[in-house]
């Protein structure tokens, strides 16, 4: 007769050999893309705790939902959207509106000698002109691209992103192009 | 070094932290062993609406359980207990009247007597109609 665990063992021995692990899928998503989705929830969370709680939540719903792309570019624009969907809910959600936070803890310790003055200045814009530079900047996405993503006109795109510009030059001292 | 590359620089410098990597990773193992489990001995998970119509049926059966109880022992309380030693006594005098008019003896000359009255009237009426 077989214990619990050996029976548990068997049973996910089983289901590997018929192809059924959904965990393997995802911890190759996950290599690819935890950086990426880190950095966009950071985007536009603005701070390191809460980024964590979303690239959580990107994973489990891939995890769940298991869907699939036709090609890489796809698959990087959903996890793009998903993470943008779930950082916005997440910040206009009714608990985190009445939470106040403590500056200190925001930035961990691991990142505090390696977090940049300029990173410091992009946080520290209002979100919508974060996201529109994170995807310009950083993920090199044309404005037409990032107003499908983030489901807004190309003006807005192009309004928030001459604006966040200018308002990160100012705060990094204007001696930037 | 431009805007662009600054920004690209300060990005890159964002990483995922490996702790809640492994542990995310742990977890989504530990949830897919799960659902493997039950996939491969097809537990069968009831369905919530099933469950919802199993506890309205368990609720509605206790429900006319209570009502049946409390009529019972309500019933209990209105019953006239069968003992000798309670009394009947209006019901004696009810009794004896309808003995009374219920005596074969005198109900027989009562109808005799009215059948003697009977004849005699008829006699009176042939005997007028004769000196007539």
């Amino acid at each position: 007769m077989l214990t619990m665990t050996e029976e548990r063992g068997r049973t996910v021995e089983i289901g590997r050999q018929q192809g059924i692990s959904v965990s393997g899928v995802t911890f190759a998503a996950i290599d690819r893309y935890k950086d990426m989705v880190y950095r966009a929830s950071l985007a536009v969370v603005g701070n390191y705790a809460d980024a964590e709680d979303v690239m959580q939540e990107v994973f489990f719903k891939y995890f769940k939902t298991h869907p699939e792309f036709e090609s890489e570019t796809h698959e990087k624009a959903w996890f793009l959207r998903v993470t943008l969907n779930e950082s916005k809910n997440l910040v206009r959600s009714t608990w985190r509106r009445r939470r106040v936070d403590v500056d200190l803890s925001q930035i961990p310790v691991h990142m505090k000698e390696k977090t940049s003055a300029v990173l410091e200045a992009v946080l520290s814009l209002p979100e919508k002109y974060r996201i529109a530079i994170y995807l310009h900047y950083y993920e090199n996405y044309q404005i037409r691209e990032i107003a499908r993503i983030t489901s807004q006109s190309e003006a807005a795109v192009a309004q928030q992103l001459s604006r966040g510009r200018k308002k990160l030059q100012k705060k990094l001292g204007g001696s930037k192009e | 070094m431009n805007m662009h590359d600054e920004i690209k620089k300060a990005f890159d410098s964002v990483h995922a932290p490996d702790e809640l990597v492994e542990r995310m990773k742990q977890e989504l193992y530990q949830k897919d062993c799960h659902e493997e489990i039950e996939e491969v001995f097809e537990v069968a998970q009831m369905p919530r609406r099933t469950i919802g119509r199993y506890t309205a049926y368990i609720a509605a059966s206790l429900a006319l359980c209570v009502l049946c109880g409390v009529s019972i022992w309500n019933l209990r309380g209105n019953t006239v207990p069968l003992n000798p030693g309670t009394t009947v006594p209006a019901m004696t005098t009810e009794t004896e009247e309808t003995t009374e008019t219920t005596n074969p003896d005198e109900v027989l000359a009562e109808v005799e007597q009215q059948m003697r009255i009977d004849e005699e009237t008829v006699q009176r009426r042939q005997t007028t109609t004769k000196t007539s």
